[in-house]
């Protein structure tokens, strides 16, 4: 009985050590965090326990500034023939990104029934100016800008390009996915599992963090807090939003997307926000799904399976049932 | 019966100060500490919590942390976007002034990134 008392004393004595020991948090993870401007957006990326991150970021830097440097519209002489260039001259010789970058644009052409156009650079540039002077466009302005869109083509003979009829070229909407795409891709190619790569919030792709799912916030458009808090991992979220980019004329918001199919500011959403493979894909997708009403998006969303999460009046608006959230 | 009962009253008391430093340990882990890094460029140029108030200039941006937020009160960049982004205080929010490459972030638990 007295060795029994004994033993149960010792037993209670080394619980009690163990929970006191239990709570010393051990965190030995090292995180490498590195930052660039590109794309008129700021790219962050952490690394987790990662070896020579700096080299990755700088290889993932040159992709992006890459990008940026061909799928400029609005200058000329950046070291590559970009955009601009080829708006400016119709026809021209331009190179492996840029040819590259153009045929997926048309390819987002066409699987997006036209909710993407990559020719409607000069709707784009028009209503940029307007609503930055507080002004809205014309119908008939608006009318003449999305016929030339509509009735222009793109021709290949190799690296020669030329431009069939009056729309301007404007990659806004997926060069930076792409890039992001590229970068991912490459991070794929040497392994690199442990990371968060943030480019200018629209475009992220996330590893994990030595295992365990990232939490990613979910930015009210019209405030400061989160809508929602994702828990996920191992996977790319590319969103539209008007957060920090729409434009108040006449006491009404109006959207920096341009819907390619009625010529307007885009408006049935705050955010709209897809989860899954391919950063460039989702970045057009996104831009589409902006524009299209929910039932279409979702059926189209569907097609693909791919999940969405969308807000409206700083609150969720709908989900994909099953979606992570923390 | 004595050593029994001394026995319950051990037993008792190093249970309730192992549940006790549990709730508290937990309590105090979920507890949303937040860190306020600034980059210029590529270099950190500021990191501390975003309890402890601050006013920095850099170059011709004015950053203060006050009342546990963090924002950017003047700029003489042309779009001010980074001014119109106002006041901040979630982990993973960001304020960033692009033509003068300056970089806001606030890292704490509750979230990885803000998008």
């Amino acid at each position: 009985m007295v060795r029994g008392g004994w033993m149960m004393k010792k037993f209670i004595l080394c619980l009690f050590l163990l929970l006191l020991t239990s709570c010393q948090s051990v965190d030995e993870t090292k995180v490498d965090t590195y930052l660039f401007y590109a794309m008129d957006t700021k790219i962050s990326i952490q690394f987790y326990n990662v070896e020579d991150s700096k080299e990755i970021c700088d290889e993932i830097e040159k992709i992006y500034l890459k990008y940026d440097s061909v799928a400029n519209d609005y200058q000329s002489g950046l070291g590559d023939i970009n955009v601009y260039d080829l708006n400016d001259i119709r026809k021209i010789k331009i190179g492996d990104e840029l040819k590259e970058l153009i045929q997926f644009s048309l390819e987002m052409k066409e699987d997006t029934n036209g909710y993407f156009n990559p020719f409607i650079g000069k709707l784009t540039h028009a209503w940029k100016e307007a609503l930055g002077e507080g002004k809205l466009l014309s119908d008939d302005v608006i009318k003449a800008y999305l016929n030339e869109a509509l009735n222009t083509t793109i021709t290949f003979d190799e690296h020669m390009v030329e431009l069939i009829g009056n729309g301007n070229l404007d990659l806004g909407g997926i060069a930076k996915g792409y890039a992001t795409y590229r970068a991912e891709q490459y991070l794929k190619e040497i392994n690199c599992e442990h990371f968060l790569l943030n480019a200018g919030s629209s475009n992220i792709v996330l590893g994990s963090k030595l295992g365990e799912p990232f939490k990613v916030g979910l930015s009210q458009a019209y405030g400061n807090q989160y809508f929602s808090i994702l828990n996920i991992l191992n996977t790319c979220v590319s969103t539209s939003s008007v957060k920090e980019q729409h434009y108040l004329v006449d006491g009404q918001y109006y959207s920096h997307i341009i819907n390619a199919k009625t010529g307007y500011p885009a408006n049935l959403y705050d955010t709209f926000s897809i989860i899954g493979d391919h950063s460039g894909k989702l970045d057009a997708y996104s831009t589409a799904c902006f524009c299209m009403e929910l039932k279409d998006a979702k059926k189209f969303l569907n097609e693909k399976k791919l999940k969405f999460i969308c807000s409206k009046d700083n609150q969720l608006y709908d989900q994909t049932e099953g979606l992570k959230h923390a | 019966m004595h050593k029994f009962r001394n026995d319950i009253i051990l037993i008792s008391i190093v249970l309730l100060v192992s549940v006790v430093s549990l709730i508290l340990f937990f309590t105090l882990s979920q507890k949303e500490d937040l860190n306020v890094y600034i980059y210029k460029d590529q270099e950190l140029v500021y990191n501390a919590p975003l309890s402890e108030d601050y006013d920095l200039k850099i170059d011709q941006v004015h950053i203060v942390i006050e009342n546990q937020y963090v924002y950017v009160v003047r700029s003489d960049c042309k779009d001010q976007v980074c001014v119109h982004q106002g006041k901040i205080n979630r982990a993973g929010q960001t304020i960033a002034c692009l033509p003068n490459k300056i970089s806001i972030r606030l890292e704490g638990k509750q979230v990885d990134v803000g998008i």
